[in-house]
């Protein structure tokens, strides 16, 4: 996107390469040439169960807690690693997993202990912070001023319909809804002078232009006029491929309370649409630079409830995609089921802050340091345990 | 915009700065007079999104709960399952129906002044349905908190708003005990300090004030013991919740138990100098511009402290000084004040033929069949709460306790522009089809006609067209 580089933005891109010259680490200096690589956060809210997505369905445990969920989980298994199985909805990506191009970090959390509130967790989980409130913008968008050359807005991008807090705050970023549809092409000349005169009018619809531009060659090329996933993978794809590094999506349906085989296999499908989606979009080049972090606010509850769901919990899997990491394996400890290892007698126990894949994205590919993670990106976050997994 | 207010009166441009616009057989409001008169009017009003009050809806919540809580113990699938569709379909049931109703009635009320005030009062006390389980409340407590109080003084309104129930749930009051209280003993729990430090940070003082995370506690410490009664739907004070002892809040010392010592303190601090300056600046960044000019914010700061926290001379401060006019121009309608300036304009009264279902040609989702009664069918939202969802301005869906962004960059990004661009076209070609462009200029503008937009409408390719650049306008999405 040819948006114009504002005066503020361009002052903060400074800040940034001023930060990262005065405070490189030798890994920051590993990575001084960014510019190329690409980040995709996939937003699910709701509340994602992680335990059947990524099946331990070689634990009794499981089985027993799970009486009607677990049915039929170990005829055909599809077994990634010893005692865990993908749930089949998403056997699409197996070929992934076996290509090194798709990971999973079973047993992770935001700091959000307790109350158990999509509308908490899923503000803490998008501001980054040990509570909700401690900060009121998206540590994505923070993290854009770490970013030396993060200043075009076109640079980071939000795909959603409804708000995407993560990416939101003071740093440039575009926000588009995958359907918004400019239809006033035959009247371009008459717009361009209602606006001339008026430069933030002006700007935004320029750079509306332009995502809806892509937007339309998409829908054309798709034959259809729906924000699928996929398709909204696909026109995030399209961005990436051009001035775009960093995208957000959203993706929601997870708050499985009741009939969760029949949501969770619904949900799941459109997950793995649109992985497969935006890499075969990205093509080989691009997907062997790109890292896509899904998060969830919270997991769900071990035992399943009386309605075949289950109920919010804590421990939560964050799948890992893209050719730039070192895939075909789980990240992170496996706490186990047994009754004592249960969070309060209920929860998966998280063994590892969630915060620190995107953490270890930002660091490694995007040449933010370490100090600036920890201290305004994720407050709280120690990337000391950070796990090697690109 | 420049060339409209040099050459406009007040009662050209009143409407569209502080109100949604001028709609035929509304009275000139041709002094600030005439703009005051509408809030004791507004304000004796009762509408319709009080519904049957927050207590019924606070209680038929609760059984709902409990009606759950006992389903699980006796593992009855099917009456969890009953339990928990009966409480999503109250709290959804609730909230869409007092939303639309929200709408059209700043769209049918002739005191366009007051319904943009309780706009403003209700987003300084944010309660949002972002909090799910407060969906059946947001209407009621706007009506019942925020309304009636805004045309006396600040210390009662922030009284009535800080100790709704709907607003002690929103800020987790009812979560909050002292350690040293007898409930915080026998469970172990303590403060939450949530309600408190909003009150100070949000609602009165202001983030930039003169206090200490001291004054917040203490503050929180007082503020135990007041808590909701789920059963009867009403703000209580229980003092087994209330953590024994007197508290000192910002250098004066408030005890022992009880809500007196708390009224105290919401008393004090409405009368505080910075609670002034900051709702002065506030009132000044919502009606005037994004950076108002400081002499503004420090006439309507001695106003306020002037009058012993009255509203109404605040008001009028606003209204009579000249940068309420200068500044004419340099704020953007957010969502809800688009869509309902825009609603006002196409309900002209005598205009009804141009609400019959239009052609089949118009499309699917464009037509607006029959006339304002249409619109106000139940459960239709195409011409109110869909075009807000997409411009992200819901009613009573703020993210945060620190309400809806003010800065038009928030609102004009290229997917805020791209809704308002369709907004505009849906308009054009549906409820002011048959307007011709000069006339939607008349009824957009007050009864003023642009000449930068009667030129460009000349240019436009259909009278459609020209409808839509009209709307789409900066002077239009502007005020």
């Amino acid at each position: 996107m040819a948006t114009k580089l504002s005066r503020r933005s361009f002052l903060a891109a400074g800040q940034g390469l001023l930060a990262a010259a005065a405070l490189a680490t030798p890994s920051a200096v590993f990575a001084a040439a960014p510019g190329d690589r690409r980040l995709v956060v996939i937003i699910l809210r709701g509340g994602l169960d992680g335990l059947d997505l990524l099946r331990p369905y070689g634990d009794p445990d499981w089985r027993r807690l799970r009486p009607t969920l677990s049915e039929g989980a170990a005829k055909t298994p599809l077994e990634l690693a010893p005692g865990f199985a993908l749930h089949p909805s998403l056997a699409p990506l197996v070929p992934l997993w076996q290509a090194g191009d798709l990971a999973f970090a079973p047993a992770v959390a935001t700091p959000y202990r307790d109350q158990r509130s999509h509308f908490e967790g899923q503000d803490i989980l998008e501001q980054g912070g040990r509570s909700a409130g401690e900060r009121d913008d998206g540590w994505l968008n923070r993290a854009l001023a770490l970013i030396p050359g993060s200043g075009p807005q076109g640079y980071a991008v939000a795909l959603a319909q409804g708000r995407m807090l993560v990416l939101s705050g003071a740093e440039p970023a575009l926000f588009w809804s995958p359907d918004s549809d400019l239809r006033s092409a035959e009247s371009a000349s008459l717009l361009d002078q209602l606006y001339a005169e008026d430069p933030l009018f002006a700007q935004a619809l320029t750079a509306a232009r332009e995502a809806d531009g892509m937007g339309d060659a998409l829908r054309q090329s798709l034959s259809t006029r729906k924000a699928t996933p996929k398709a909204t993978a696909q026109l995030a794809a399209e961005m990436l491929k051009q001035e775009a590094r960093i995208a957000a999506l959203s993706l929601g349906g997870w708050d499985t309370h009741a009939t969760q085989a029949v949501r969770l296999e619904r949900g799941l499908k459109r997950l793995g649409a649109a992985i497969l989606g935006l890499r075969d979009s990205l093509g080989p080049d691009v997907w062997a630079k790109t890292t896509v972090v899904t998060m969830t606010e919270f997991g769900r509850t071990v035992a399943e409830n009386g309605t075949r769901g289950t109920d919010h919990g804590t421990g939560a899997v964050t799948l890992l995609a893209g050719g730039a990491l070192k895939g075909g394996r789980l990240y992170g400890r496996w706490p186990g089921l047994g009754e004592g290892n249960l969070y309060e007698g209920r929860d998966l126990r998280p063994t590892q802050d969630v915060r620190l894949y995107p953490a270890q994205v930002l660091a490694e590919a995007f040449g933010a340091t370490r100090s600036d993670l920890e201290r305004t990106v994720f407050p709280g976050l120690s990337l000391s345990e950070a796990p090697a997994f690109l | 915009m420049n060339a409209l207010a040099e050459n406009s009166s007040f009662a050209a441009i009143a409407p569209l700065r502080f109100g949604y616009g001028r709609r035929a057989g509304d009275a000139a409001l041709d002094s600030p007079a005439a703009l005051l008169a509408q809030i004791p009017i507004g304000a004796a009003r009762r509408p319709p999104f009080a519904g049957e009050g927050s207590p019924p809806r606070i209680a038929a919540l609760r059984s709902f709960i409990l009606e759950q809580r006992a389903a699980r113990q006796a593992k009855d699938a099917e009456a969890i399952e009953a339990a928990r569709k009966g409480r999503r379909s109250l709290l959804q049931g609730h909230y869409l129906r007092d939303a639309h109703a929200r709408v059209l009635w700043s769209v049918t009320q002739p005191e366009g002044f007051f319904e943009r005030l309780a706009f403003f009062w209700a987003d300084h006390f944010t309660v949002s349905m972002a909090k799910s389980s407060l969906r059946h409340l947001v209407g009621p407590f706007e009506a019942e908190a925020i309304r009636p109080h805004l045309g006396g003084d600040f210390a009662t309104l922030l009284k009535a708003a800080s100790l709704h129930p709907a607003m002690l749930l929103y800020l987790d009051q009812d979560r909050s005990m002292g350690p040293a209280s007898e409930q915080g003993q026998e469970r172990g729990r303590g403060l939450n300090e949530n309600l408190a430090r909003e009150i100070i940070e949000l609602h009165t003082l202001g983030v930039a004030a003169d206090y200490s995370q001291r004054d917040v506690r203490q503050f929180a410490e007082l503020l135990t013991g007041v808590s909701v009664n789920h059963n009867q739907g009403v703000q209580i004070f229980s003092s087994r919740l209330a953590e024994p002892g007197s508290e000192v809040v910002l250098g004066e010392r408030y005890g022992d138990r009880g809500i007196e010592p708390v009224l105290q303190v919401l008393e004090d601090l409405a009368h505080h100098p910075a609670t002034a300056q900051h709702l002065a600046r506030k009132l000044a960044v919502h009606f005037l511009s994004d950076d108002p000019p400081d002499d503004v914010v420090q006439h309507l700061t001695a106003t306020y402290l002037e009058n012993d926290t009255r509203l109404m001379p605040v008001y009028r401060a606003l209204l009579e000084h000249p940068a309420a006019w200068q500044t004419f121009g340099q704020k953007v309608r957010q969502p809800f004040d688009l869509v309902v300036t825009s609603l006002r304009i196409s309900l002209f009264p005598g205009s009804e033929a141009s609400f019959a279902k239009p052609k089949a040609a118009a499309g699917e989702g464009m037509m607006m069949a029959g006339s304002m009664a249409a619109i106000g069918r139940p459960a239709d939202y195409r011409w109110t709460l869909r075009p807000l969802a997409r411009m992200a301005q819901l009613p009573w869906n703020a993210p945060g306790p620190d309400g809806w962004k003010e800065q038009a960059t928030a609102w004009i990004s290229p997917q805020g522009l791209a809704e308002r661009l369709a907004w505009a076209e849906r308009l054009a070609a549906g409820p002011l089809r048959r307007a011709s462009p000069k006339e939607v200029t008349l009824r957009a503008f007050a009864g003023q006609e642009p000449d930068r937009l009667a030129l460009l409408a000349l240019e436009a390719g259909s009278s459609e067209e020209a409808r839509t650049i009209i709307l789409a306008s900066p002077e239009f999405q502007r005020r």
